[in-house]
């Protein structure tokens, strides 16, 4: 198991059969490849490494190869620049974000991980409820009673104290 | 409303561009994007445009947009680990109840996702919540794990009464007991769908708990109680009370792993025999409080007791016992220092007085409905008790003058507190005794609502009352200034212990006992009550305002002879120090009486009693209750 994923190339293929070459060092960026690949090692030494992304589709894995191939070179990984670019990178719809926050977990890569999930934090940050829903075509599913009991509760733990001691 | 072409466009014109330029352009991709893969691909029914908000409405995307049904991806694309991710960008409090008031799996998500803000000056502070009725549903409990850490650490949480069909269930006792690990005592009173996977589930997250109280759980077994007493090693003190489906088993659990449990309570529980509380009793190394009630065991429980170092005994409507058991077994116990029986009706007494050198530890003795319990019993139960401090008799018909005195002389240097309730064979029939008994350490006295308690009584018991602090007569209708005033003048004089003096519902005393009281003690006298005393006038009041400068409480409850005459008095004595006053039912009060209080008695009142006073006018009471609004008024 002598570190092999600096040395080797790894073949990513979709699920609808898109493949993807990577250096073996931008593959360690996932921490999935870098298992399958130390368990792998002692079979193959041809450099080469497939490895199947199921339910990922070749839209998504592009991106995904995108990210990495830009955050394993070095060169470009410098603080402020790369922020810019991950801003960039990561404007997209919500439901390619889906998809991405999927490839993430995974492939488990964490940085691409928290990108994406901070975007849909962004996107909820501030909102009512209603507006969430509204949102994510997310079905309501509370009675009206229920979603009164959610707010007593947040008017609780916002300050019913400081509340009481002003009255 | 026609507006002029060339005005400029209204300010909520430009919000709604602002917002369509911002957000609708991604939004249309997006659209773009479901539209194909979902609706195309699932050859869905005619879509439907759902709700729309306002600035959509105009928005010349939306129309597009929303000839899509909207399908919730977020929820289908993502597994919970990944939504949960997303939460834990999403740290404040606000947010947090936003997103868990969207539906039910996002209030379960947010419920279980820790919250990474947490608020560092708030952590220490040790929170409790009690849900209530309405209040105590699942939701709620969930909405209570999401703000948990917004206000501190969820220590203590309490859940009573909860409705029936909707109430607290397994599920979310497994929800709070995951986001709040640090609970340290629980409450669980009268939730009917809670079953032991609840209980265990709290078991195997709040391994610090250290009180768990549970009354009124019909299906909870005993695998619960097991699970607890395995995962909880630092309960110190547990309560189970109707839960018809704990038995031996969970004490018995108990007994082999919570060797820091030092109350235990046992209340309606039919499966709970003799051998778990005594091996309960055995086992456990600290256990100092035990109460026992409703319960079919017998005498082989206190077997165990008997060997226990438990301090605090209680035994309540145990119809198993026997004196028998009660003497052998609890007799030779040197730790037992209150022992408290109530409605034992079994606990036949010929035998309590079996040993002569039983019960010597013991301190506090509370007999309560026992009408078995005879001047034999009672004797012997007392008389190796060398320390007893304090002795209270409630409804024990067996027990008779003679009796309590022959009592008395065992504990007479010991006993400090002196309670008899309801005891009806009480009477001043026979001779009495040549030796006066006296009680140099008797410091509370009240005789309450003994119609066999006459002045007689009174005079006979006087001597004991040297140095008494307090001292209530309570409920004595026969009672005269004669017996009242033969113990106040033997309290001794100098010293002028009596700080309190209670005499409700002796209906015979007069004013000639106030005077006499205020003449003895005056400045001592913290708390005076002549609740029902019909016979009082202004001139109590009088005296009081003359002597009487330290009271603090004075109850003058249906005093209907009390005038405002005399709440003047009261009132423009030099020192106010009354905080509490009572006149309910001083028919004789007017608001002339209730506008002295106002004017004089504000600087140190704090609470005020005038229900049923029929003297006073709506408009005088309000107008006290605006005067002096931090007054408590009950009216």
């Amino acid at each position: 198991m002598a570190s092999p994923s600096h040395t080797r190339t790894v073949t990513l293929k979709s699920c609808d059969d898109v493949e993807f070459v990577l250096d073996g060092s931008v593959a360690t960026l996932s921490q999935t490849l870098v298992s399958a690949m130390a368990e792998d090692s002692s079979s193959s030494d041809d450099g080469t490494f497939t490895w199947c992304v199921s339910n990922i589709t070749g839209e998504v894995l592009a991106k995904v190869v995108e990210f990495c191939n830009k955050h394993a070179d070095i060169s470009s990984s410098r603080g402020e620049d790369l922020k810019e670019w991950d801003k960039a990178f990561i404007s997209v719809e919500l439901d390619l974000l889906y998809d991405l926050i999927l490839a993430a977990d995974n492939l488990n890569i964490e940085s691409l991980l928290d990108l994406t999930a901070q975007r849909v934090a962004d996107e909820i940050k501030g909102k009512m409820p209603h507006e969430i829903r509204m949102l994510f075509n997310i079905e309501k599913d509370f009675t009206d009673e229920e979603e009164r009991e959610i707010r007593r509760e947040h008017a609780w733990a916002y300050g019913g104290e400081s509340l009481k001691s002003f009255l | 409303m026609r507006r002029d072409s060339s005005s400029p466009p209204p300010l909520w014109f430009l919000d709604l561009l602002d917002m369509a330029i911002n957000t609708e352009v991604s939004l249309e991709l997006s659209l773009k994007r479901s539209f194909d893969s979902e609706y195309y691909m699932n050859n869905a029914t005619p879509p439907q445009p759902p709700p729309l908000t306002k600035p959509r409405c105009i928005s010349p995307l939306s129309t597009v947009r929303h000839q899509t049904k909207g399908r919730d991806l977020i929820n289908t694309t993502l597994p919970d680990e990944c939504i949960s991710h997303i939460f834990s960008f999403l740290p404040s409090t606000r947010d947090r109840f936003s997103c868990a008031a969207v539906s039910q799996k996002w209030l379960s998500l947010q419920a279980s996702t820790r919250s990474s803000e947490t608020n560092k000056a708030c952590t220490d502070k040790e929170i409790s919540r009690c849900l209530e009725g309405k209040a105590a549903n699942d939701t709620r409990l969930a909405a209570v794990a999401v703000g948990a850490s917004a206000r501190g650490t969820l220590t203590d949480l309490r859940i009573r009464g909860t409705y029936a069909s909707k109430g607290i269930t397994d599920a979310g006792l497994c929800v709070i007991a995951r986001a709040c690990p640090t609970l340290k005592s629980l409450t669980l009173w009268d939730c009917p769908l809670v079953g032991a996977e609840g209980l265990k589930a709290v078991a195997q997250s709040c391994k610090t708990l250290e009180k768990l109280d549970l009354c009124g759980l019909s299906i909870v077994d005993d695998s619960g109680l097991i699970t607890v007493a395995e995962n909880c090693l630092n309960l110190t003190s547990i309560s189970i009370r109707s839960c018809a489906c704990v038995g031996d088993e969970s004490l018995e659990a108990l007994a082999r792993r919570s060797f820091k449990l030092e109350s235990v309570s046992l209340v309606k529980c039919p499966n709970i025999t003799d051998s778990g509380v005594f091996s309960m009793a055995l086992k456990l190394p600290k256990l100092e409080k035990l109460k026992l009630s409703f319960l079919k065991v017998k005498d082989g429980a206190l077997k165990g007791i008997g060997k226990s170092p438990i301090r605090v005994l209680c035994l309540e409507n145990l119809p198993g016992l026997t004196g028998n058991g009660f003497s052998s077994s609890l007799g030779s116990s040197e730790a037992v220092e209150v022992i408290s029986v109530r409605s034992c009706s079994s606990l036949n007494d010929a035998r309590l007085n079996d040993r002569n050198d039983g019960f010597v530890g013991l301190r506090h003795i509370m007999v309560k409905n026992c009408s078995t319990l005879s001047d034999k019993g009672l004797t012997g139960f007392i008389q190796s008790a060398r320390h007893l401090q304090s002795l209270t008799l409630e409804d024990c018909s067996g027990v008779t003058s003679k009796g309590l005195m022959e009592a008395l002389k065992k504990c007479r240097d010991s006993l400090k507190t002196l309670s008899i309730v309801k005891c009806n064979s009480l009477s001043e029939e026979g001779e009495a005794e040549e030796e006066l008994l006296e009680l140099s350490t008797l410091e509370t006295l009240s005789l309450k609502k003994c119609p066999g308690v006459g002045d007689l009584f009174l005079s006979r018991i006087a001597c004991a009352c040297k140095f008494i602090n307090n001292l209530a007569l309570v409920g004595l209708s026969s009672v005269t200034d004669r017996g009242v005033s033969s113990i106040l003048n033997a309290v001794n004089a100098k010293k002028k212990t009596l700080v309190s003096l209670d005499l409700s519902g002796c209906s015979r005393i007069t004013d000639w006992t106030v005077v006499a009281a205020s003449k003895l003690f005056g400045e001592r006298l913290r708390s005076v009550s002549f609740d029902g005393c019909l016979g009082l006038t202004d001139r109590s009041l009088e005296a009081i305002r003359e002597r009487c400068h330290g009271l603090e409480e004075v109850d003058l409850s249906w005093c209907v002879g009390v005038t405002d005459e005399g709440v003047l008095s009261l009132a423009s004595a030099k020192h106010q120090t009354i905080k509490v006053l009572s006149l309910a039912g001083c028919t004789g009060i007017t608001d002339r009486g209730l506008g002295f209080i106002e004017m004089m008695m504000c600087g140190s009142l704090v609470g005020l009693n005038v229900k049923k006073c029929s003297g006073l006018s709506r408009e005088g009471i309000e107008s006290f209750r605006e005067i002096l609004w931090w007054c408590d008024l009950i009216c």
